[in-house]
């Protein structure tokens, strides 16, 4: 009987053997139990790592590696000095919206984002960004304001699903901001990026053009690719349960 | 700098995690290291070739560090992998697969060489391919096979050992 090493039983049991090999590899484990349990042990550790890390994934991410990323003046700390004892517990990072490039802002999770023309409680934004239709506005009041939030495309990014919107604060003082929202697996939407818009001012007080020169929010999501109204409502329907690839 | 390398890299952080997780054993230490790996990425973005993976040149940035951790005085001592014994593999089942935890994974992982656990992270978590993960790391595909089958043999004698010998089989961290 032909002998086979680990290495190919390991690749027969990832998928990774040539076609031609592969039916030689089965009919021999189906005559001996001995080489099928080889082969069972590659299958199984595969199982069982992608079983127990699978949940790694979708925990939060922790605040202090979205601040390293939105701050590119922070001290680098070598790895070697960084000790348990020394972590130090990121409850400013709520505070913390940090400007990133002259027009786009990146905030952390739970940061109440302070471009105007957003409402402050992500919730209620979330919630039109899961169940409304792109070209449907929804009107939103808090905290004694009248926002409309106007959904405008769903894209299929690197990073899940994701929505651009448009928010305006209505009454006396108006302003607009334009975002980008993904949503999270635990159903959450984490605002991506966000630009005040349409001639409203920004919080670093920058001005922003509407149209033309307006950045692409979505530029940072990697390869995306624009939902049809469609796929859109089916996905809505669904509760966004369909994997975004 | 580039807002949408940000971006990425943020969209990134929970598959860097996990790596990080997988290849340092350490859940203690991960963290650091994905922290660590990000404020070098900023640092030489300007070395990125766009329209290569980001993923994958961040998996060396991170695999690179870690290297360097443990020579300049790290703690980790690589094991010398055990004798692979001949398992009873009758032990072995489903019920016993499903009640293994990522801490039980994870403190049997910590046996192994760092170079075992990145090719067991990067195919057997992360899902590369042996191709992939020769190109994420830049050794010979033979390489990775290798190690990937010498990892997951342990791996399974290890996690048997803890799982049915109790306390005394298990794998210490540090």
């Amino acid at each position: 009987m032909r002998t086979y090493t680990d290495e190919q039983l390991m690749a027969y049991a990832d998928g990774e053997l040539p076609a031609a090999e592969v039916q030689a590899i089965a009919a021999a484990a189906a005559a001996d139990p001995e080489l099928a349990q080889r082969i069972e042990r590659f299958a199984a550790t595969r199982r069982v790592l992608h079983a127990a890390f699978a949940p790694t994934l979708e925990e939060p991410v922790p605040a202090r590696l979205l601040e390293a990323l939105a701050s590119p003046e922070r001290k680098v700390v070598p790895l070697r000095r960084i000790t348990p004892a020394s972590w130090v517990p990121m409850a400013l990072a709520a505070s913390i919206a940090l400007a990133v490039g002259l027009s786009v802002s990146l905030w952390l999770p739970q940061a109440g984002p302070a471009v105007a023309g957003l409402p402050q409680d992500m919730a209620a934004l979330g919630e039109v960004l899961e169940t409304r239709a792109s070209g449907e506005p929804q009107p939103v009041t808090q905290g004694g304001r009248s926002y409309e939030i106007l959904p405008t495309a769903t894209l299929r990014a690197a990073a899940g699903w994701c929505r651009e919107f448009q928010s305006t604060l209505e009454g006396e003082h108006p302003a607009r901001a334009r975002g980008v929202a993904c949503r999270q697996p635990d159903g959450q939407w984490q605002l991506v990026a966000v630009a005040a818009a349409g001639g409203a001012a920004a919080a670093a007080g920058e001005y922003v053009p509407a149209g033309a020169g307006e950045p692409d929010l979505a530029a940072g999501l990697g390869a995306s690719e624009r939902l049809t109204p469609a796929q859109e409502a089916g996905l809505i329907r669904d509760n966004w349960r369909q994997a975004p690839r | 700098m580039s807002d949408a390398f940000r971006t990425e890299l943020i969209a990134l952080l929970p598959r860097l995690r996990r790596f990080a997780l997988g290849l340092t054993a350490r859940p203690d230490l991960a963290d650091d290291l994905v922290q660590a790996g990000c404020e070098r990425a900023l640092t030489r973005q300007h070395q990125w070739q766009p329209g290569t993976r980001l993923d994958s040149w961040m998996f060396r940035i991170l695999q690179n560090l870690w290297i360097d951790h443990l020579r300049s005085g790290g703690r980790e001592q690589p094991v010398e992998p055990e004798e692979i014994e001949n398992v009873a593999d009758r032990d072995w089942d489903r019920g016993l697969e499903a009640k293994l935890t990522l801490e039980q994974v994870v403190a049997a992982m910590g046996r192994l060489p760092p170079s075992m656990r990145a090719v067991l992270t990067l195919v057997c978590v992360d899902g590369q391919s042996y191709k992939e993960a020769a190109a994420t790391l830049e050794v010979p595909i033979g390489t990775v096979m290798s190690r990937l089958a010498r990892a997951r043999l342990e791996l399974h004698r290890a996690l048997h050992a803890g799982a049915s010998g109790g306390e005394a089989g298990h794998a210490h961290l540090h």
